[in-house]
């Protein structure tokens, strides 16, 4: 508390205050005492109040890269660590900024991001706000006409900018996602008037993708309009922030490209490299996270798994806990949303993994841009709902990390205020330093699986075929393995050299240095088997899934000194990172129990749980042959540190 | 020092205060206007007469008249159904007043009462005060507040009087008397700004002030959020 004496003069005094001596990101309150009165009301001045805007620093953050498939933060003297994060996706500037305007909003809620150990937010933004008429950008005179026109704050880009600059300041990293368009006279956040739809009146959003000012369109990236005002919020977007090391990315093309147009890989393809390619024509090093189609959620094509288009650094994904290639219940259509209503044991115990293991063999980075625990009423609907909450919040936390994920960020609509966020405040943090020590490394391995993607048939955009490989992933606790599909074998396995004149014969390249390869015949392109055969590594092949027994496959990992683990309970998951040991009870009920992870360290070294309390401390072996015990519920998990 | 420096600094305060004097030792704030001096009717009031009494804004001026010929008669200044009279500004303690402006076109001699309609046709009386008033001169009165009333938020405010008469009114608004003052501080100010000059003033035989700073409690914190963003709602409707 500040205290100050000060003299009135002809009845009037005043004191100035500075910002720094005040308490930040917070209502400050002022009251006036006559001095020595008696503490009589009327002898104090009513209290006025003001909020303390925080100190713009003009720190920004350091830049992230991407270097062989991995993606760092440098740091002082050219050096660099790697980066991860527990994100969240912040959806004011859509769905609350362009008909309010608070300033004060934005700093709090800053705030509150940085409380739960956020560093990275996604920013869905519609960009009808940041193009609001063909080629008008915040740098044209018109622009802030246009928005007022529309019902619009002005000062709508302006929060933006500021959002970037403290959050930057707050260690907060963001990324750019166009999750609207100009497509909708009638929509309320772009300035129409929902209730106007219909009723022929014309409606005052900006909507000039619309052919006319009475009825919506989907915005159609056929349509040559469209496809070049996407181009331009790109190009703009990169220049307007080029160099600006705050801006972790921006998402190309666009927000969940569902149209059937679009779900072809040929055009999604055509359509993400040019996006990229608009923006590395700005800002070459910018980084390009691209969304698959479908929901976003493909994980079948070779364009979103394992052959990105050109342009591409990165994937962002969308993998929703409650919508994993997992089956339906029974009751599933008798509910709001079916495609929620998935077992809900199998979920927790392999739909994130099952999702990511066909997105390639670690070479690029990639996040979860959207999941957790969304859709949990559907999913969760006998749980309170809290506790459902908080259940698959953590899930999609865990799974994700173990998966090798480099961050997730969660779906919220922020502005929901009566949606309860203290799930945030606990597993926030909890995460947020695991994935800041860099992801689960998935870039070496020592088992492939190889497959068709369609040896049995996808579904939901989901790859179905994986699945027997997961569980066999799991089962054993065999860390990084590889998923390579017969399209990726001819791709990269298939080399044809010249012999003679005019003649040209197959030869092989490498695919990987694996100890063993697990092949799925079912659908598999003929050539396949013919590359696998030159390669001289240990294959299993199996025509049909009942044939990949357990006791054969550990036969084969045993055989060529393949790690596995089949000590620790099949129901526990465990992922292990550069500096943790993460925990999780994927099925099986709560309990204690022994795990063995397999620590690779040199000499003698600790496991810390989370209150601090040291739980083991001996070698990598001690470790493996005598683990450790612990006691964990069902659906939850533990984090131990691993201190050399 | 001039023998006319008290008269001149009475002067400047009434001039930059932004508050009213109210006799020689307070100062006035509002804490929530009623119905104001411009004629803007504060939370969707509308004006009328109740157990005969008669009540009405003239027309084309900021002026509600009213007559009320027996006791029982009131005069109504209602608010919208949405936007009640919050209760915990309705608080009894001595520096709270009910700040009313009135003038007769005769004069006037006689008791006003004012109080709160709140639900289930329940009134909430204030003490009655006696006023004097000279024909066509406006008065301003500071009448004491009512005992406190919880829970209930008021639809309603309402005025009698014991002596039949016509009165005018404008400007009602439940204030704040208190020796010293802050002057309010700009929204945002600290968005651009890196520091904040606070002025406030204070009535004679005040020499001296201590001025505190504080961050608020958090759950004050949420208040303070919670009635900012109301207001950008009701704004941008």
């Amino acid at each position: 508390m500040l205290t100050c004496k000060v003299n009135v003069v002809d009845g009037e005094f005043s004191m100035t205050f500075r910002k720094d001596e005040l308490a930040q990101y917070a209502n400050n309150v002022f009251v006036a005492s006559a001095s020595g009165s008696a503490g009589k009301p009327e002898d104090s001045s009513l209290p006025v109040d003001t909020f303390v805007y925080p100190i713009l620093t003009g720190k920004s953050l350091p830049k992230l890269f991407i270097e062989n498939g991995k993606l760092y933060q440098a740091t002082a003297g050219g050096g660099k660590k790697p980066f991860g994060f527990v994100g969240m996706n912040y959806t004011q500037f859509m769905l609350y900024f362009g008909r309010k305007e608070s300033f004060e909003l934005i700093a709090r809620e800053v705030d509150q991001l940085a409380s739960w150990g956020i560093t990275a937010v996604r920013l869905p933004i519609n960009f009808a706000l940041l193009q609001p008429a063909e080629g008008v950008f915040p740098d044209n005179p018109d622009y802030e006409k246009i928005l007022k026109e529309h019902n619009i704050y002005t000062s709508w880009f302006r929060m933006v900018e500021y959002f970037i600059t403290l959050a930057g300041q707050r260690g907060i990293y963001s990324v750019f996602d166009w999750h609207g368009y100009p497509v909708d006279p009638y929509r309320h956040f772009i300035g129409g008037d929902i209730h106007a739809k219909g009723s022929g009146k014309p409606g005052e959003g900006i909507a000039w993708l619309a052919p006319t000012k009475i009825a919506a369109v989907e915005f159609d990236i056929t349509d040559p309009r469209h496809y070049k005002a996407l181009l331009a919020t790109h190009t703009w977007t990169a220049m307007h922030f080029k160099n600006n090391t705050n801006i972790m990315g921006i998402e190309v093309p666009y927000n969940e490209p569902h149209t059937r147009y679009m779900n072809n890989q040929s055009n999604w393809a055509k359509v993400t490299s040019a996006c990229a390619l608009a923006i590395k024509a700005q800002d070459n090093d910018r980084l390009t996270f691209c969304m698959p189609a479908g929901w976003g959620h493909d994980n079948l094509s070779w364009t979103v798994t394992w052959q990105l288009p050109v342009g591409v650094d990165a994937q962002a994904p969308h993998h929703y806990l409650a919508n994993g290639p997992v089956p339906t219940r029974p009751e599933a259509k008798s509910t709001k949303r079916p495609w929620l209503c998935r077992d809900q044991d199998l979920t927790f115990a392999r739909a994130i993994a099952t999702l990511s293991l066909p997105r390639g063999a670690g070479n690029v980075p990639i996040y979860n841009g959207e999941g957790g625990e969304w859709g949990s009423d559907i999913f969760l609907p006998d749980m309170e709902r809290g506790l459902a909450n908080d259940c698959m919040f953590e899930a999609s936390l865990v799974q994700g990390y173990a998966a090798g994920l480099i961050g997730h960020m969660n779906w919220i609509c922020f502005d929901n205020k009566s949606y309860d966020k203290t799930i945030y405040k606990d597993h926030g943090p909890r995460f947020a330093k695991v994935y800041a020590e860099g992801p689960v490394d998935w870039s070496k391995a020592d088992v492939a699986f190889i497959q068709n993607p369609e040896g049995v048939d996808s579904d939901n955009n989901h790859n179905m075929s994986v699945i027997p490989f997961i569980d066999l992933m799991l089962s054993l606790h065999m860390g990084p393995v590889h998923y390579l599909t017969d399209d990726e074998i001819i791709f990269k396995g298939v080399s044809r050299q010249s012999s003679g004149l005019e003649q040209v014969t197959d030869a092989s390249a490498s695919i990987g240095d694996y100890k063993c390869l697990i092949v799925d015949k079912r659908n598999l392109d003929r050539r396949v088997e013919k590359i696998l055969k030159k390669l001289n590594i240990p294959i299993f092949m199996f025509e049909k899934p009942e044939e990949l027994t357990t006791a054969v496959a550990v036969k084969l990992f045993t055989d060529n000194g393949v790690y596995i683990d089949q000590k620790t309970p099949e129901g526990i998951q465990l992922a292990i990172g550069p500096k943790h040991v993460v925990v999780f009870r994927r099925k099986g009920e709560s309990g204690t129990d022994t795990i063995y992870p397999n620590v690779k360290r040199d000499g003698v070294f600790e496991l810390v749980d989370e209150k601090g309390k040291s739980c083991f401390k001996g070698t990598s072996e001690d470790l493996r042959n005598n683990g450790v015990s612990i006691t964990l519920d069902k659906w939850r998990s533990l984090i131990l540190e691993i201190k050399n | 020092m001039s023998k006319n420096a008290p008269l001149l600094s009475a002067l400047f305060l009434l001039l930059w205060c932004n508050v009213l004097a109210a006799g020689d030792s307070y100062l006035t704030n509002s804490l929530q206007p009623v119905f104001d001096k411009d004629g803007n009717a504060s939370r969707g009031a509308w004006v009328n007469g109740a157990n005969g009494g008669s009540a009405k804004r003239v027309k084309g001026t900021n002026i509600i008249s009213m007559t009320l010929n027996k006791r029982e008669q009131m005069a109504r200044i209602a608010f919208h159904e949405h936007m009640p009279f919050d209760a915990s500004l309705a608080t009894d303690d001595p520096t709270s007043a009910l700040q009313v402006k009135v003038r007769s076109k005769a004069n006037y001699t006689g008791n006003i009462t004012w109080g709160w309609h709140i639900k289930d046709n329940k009134y909430i009386r204030a003490p009655a005060s006696q006023i004097n008033l000279t024909a066509n001169t406006w008065q301003e009165l500071l009448l004491p507040m009512t005992p406190a009333f919880k829970c209930e938020n008021a639809i309603a405010i309402f005025f009698e009087l014991d002596t039949p008469g016509t009165l005018e009114m404008n400007h009602v608004a439940v204030v704040s008397k208190r020796r010293l003052c802050l002057d309010a501080i700009p929204a945002d100010i600290f968005l651009n700004a890196d520091s904040l000059k606070l002025n406030g003033k204070a009535v004679a035989g005040i020499n001296t002030v201590e001025l505190t700073g504080k961050p608020l409690m958090m759950t004050e914190q949420r208040r303070c959020l919670r009635a900012r963003l109301m207001l950008l709602t009701v704004n941008s409707r």
